[in-house]
């Protein structure tokens, strides 16, 4: 994202929208962006924060453009074919039946929330999770971006594009849920970012959680808000 | 994308907050789905949603609601907001009863959306939790803003547009409730819930 110089007025209404802290008014009293930090998520432009039209979209190519597909919730990303970071996940999982009873689906979501992260940091835990043979959801943002999704290893071009979030998604069977847990234990005291950590559980026929009950049972913390698909899409249960 | 997980905040707040995402299936109904998803539009008004929205066309907080809903087409993902466990129920109950066979996904407080789902007589299918937030916590914001900027779960609505608020409140530029449709303004999702934000706005400024 530029600003044209000679539209802005100064008023500084763009700066507080910028989820980086990427603008700032220079001695002229003129907007800057700095394009080192700038997501190029455009909702400085998005929020219609700019009554002159000073916000404009640079020209990008190459790892840039990754930068602006990953950031900018309206653009399709030609690479994933969709909007967004991650997939329909469990949402539809009454008809997709993506998550079976006896495995346990995670989202790993790097920089969230309100720290941002890089395909370096990405990369610090795909490869650890692929170490210990997690296959990543092949239609996932993220793993589309890969070089090598057997490694978990990210082209060296992108490795430090700015991004508001990467999910990284996968599933594996509930047994190993332990190994799983263990390696983002030992990731996170190497990153140098903050990450979430979504868990998908598919409901028992009793309506049982064994997955909840085995995180717990390894003092992870759940929280007490989640959200639920409740069968709409024409159950199958 | 699980943009309406990871909402922070103490069990005790949210008892106002609650979000449904309403989607079909790539591949399976999401052909023809243009009217159900509208219809979900339709029903989250009549039961008093306090926002909603599309990704491609904004939120109803921020546009005109009637745009937002003609702009829905076949596997859009439509999504709204509710202040209140009983308009849940309600539009829960309309929903089941319509059967418009799109996904219905429920978030909130989790014993209060098992109440809610009994009493709309659904069983839930399939859960994301969210085991929080891991790594290097000490370069988070603090905690009141992190339970305004989280109800973003793309993460468009900014730490400083939070702290620009509570100091326009403070200096009395804006009011709770003008400021509450500011920070909406980049949740283009329609999941910033205003009640719940004027409520953390009034605690921050409270603090002060």
């Amino acid at each position: 994202m530029l600003v044209d110089r000679e539209k802005c007025v100064g008023c500084g209404q763009c700066v507080p929208y910028c989820p980086c802290i990427a603008i700032h008014m220079d001695e002229k009293k003129k907007a800057v962006i700095d394009l080192e930090r700038c997501y190029e998520c455009g909702i400085c432009l998005l929020v219609g924060s700019c009554k002159f039209d000073a916000l404009v979209y640079q020209e990008m190519s190459g790892p840039r453009l990754t930068r602006y597909y990953y950031n900018n919730v309206l653009v399709k990303n030609p690479v994933t074919g969709m909007t967004g970071r991650g997939t329909a996940e469990m949402k539809t999982n009454e008809l997709t039946n993506k998550y079976a009873a006896d495995e346990v689906g995670f989202g790993i979501e790097l920089g969230r929330p309100d720290v941002g992260a890089n395909f370096r940091d990405v990369q610090l835990i795909t490869m650890a999770l692929a170490g210990i043979g997690i296959k990543f959801d092949a239609g996932a943002p993220t793993t589309l971006e890969m070089e090598d999704p057997s490694l978990g290893t990210f082209p060296e071009a992108i490795l430090d594009e700015r991004i508001i979030c990467s999910i990284v998604e996968f599933k594996a069977k509930t047994t190993m849920l332990p190994r799983i847990i263990d390696v983002l234990r030992k990731v996170e005291q190497k990153i140098d970012t903050v990450f979430s950590v979504d868990m998908v559980s598919r409901a028992q026929v009793d309506g049982s959680l064994p997955n909840v009950d085995i995180v717990k049972s390894l003092g992870v913390t759940v929280r007490p808000n989640a959200k639920t698909t409740v069968g709409l899409g024409r159950a199958n249960v | 994308m699980t943009h309406s997980l990871h909402r922070e905040g103490s069990p005790d707040d949210f008892y106002d907050d609650f979000t449904i995402i309403c989607m079909a299936a790539k591949g399976y109904n999401d052909k023809g789905s243009q009217d159900k998803l509208r219809r979900f539009l339709r029903l989250a008004m009549k039961h008093n949603a306090v926002n909603f929205g599309n990704m491609e066309a904004g939120s109803a907080l921020v546009g005109n609601p009637e745009d937002i809903i003609e702009a829905v087409h076949d596997a859009t993902t439509v999504q709204a907001t509710f202040a209140s466990e009983d308009d849940l129920v309600h539009i829960l109950q309309d929903l089941h009863a319509e059967d418009l066979g799109m996904s219905i996904v429920v978030q909130g407080l989790i014993e209060k959306v098992e109440e809610c789902c009994q009493k709309a007589d659904l069983v839930p299918h399939t859960w994301n939790h969210s085991l929080g937030v891991w790594g290097k916590k000490e370069k988070l914001p603090p905690q009141d803003i992190r339970e305004i900027t989280t109800m973003c779960g793309h993460g468009m609505v900014s730490v400083s547009l939070v702290n620009k608020m509570v100091s326009d409140i403070c200096k009395g530029k804006i009011d709770y409730q003008k400021a509450a449709k500011i920070l909406a303004k980049p949740c283009i999702c329609g999941f910033i819930n205003p009640v719940r934000a004027e409520r953390i706005l009034k605690r921050m400024v409270e603090k002060i």
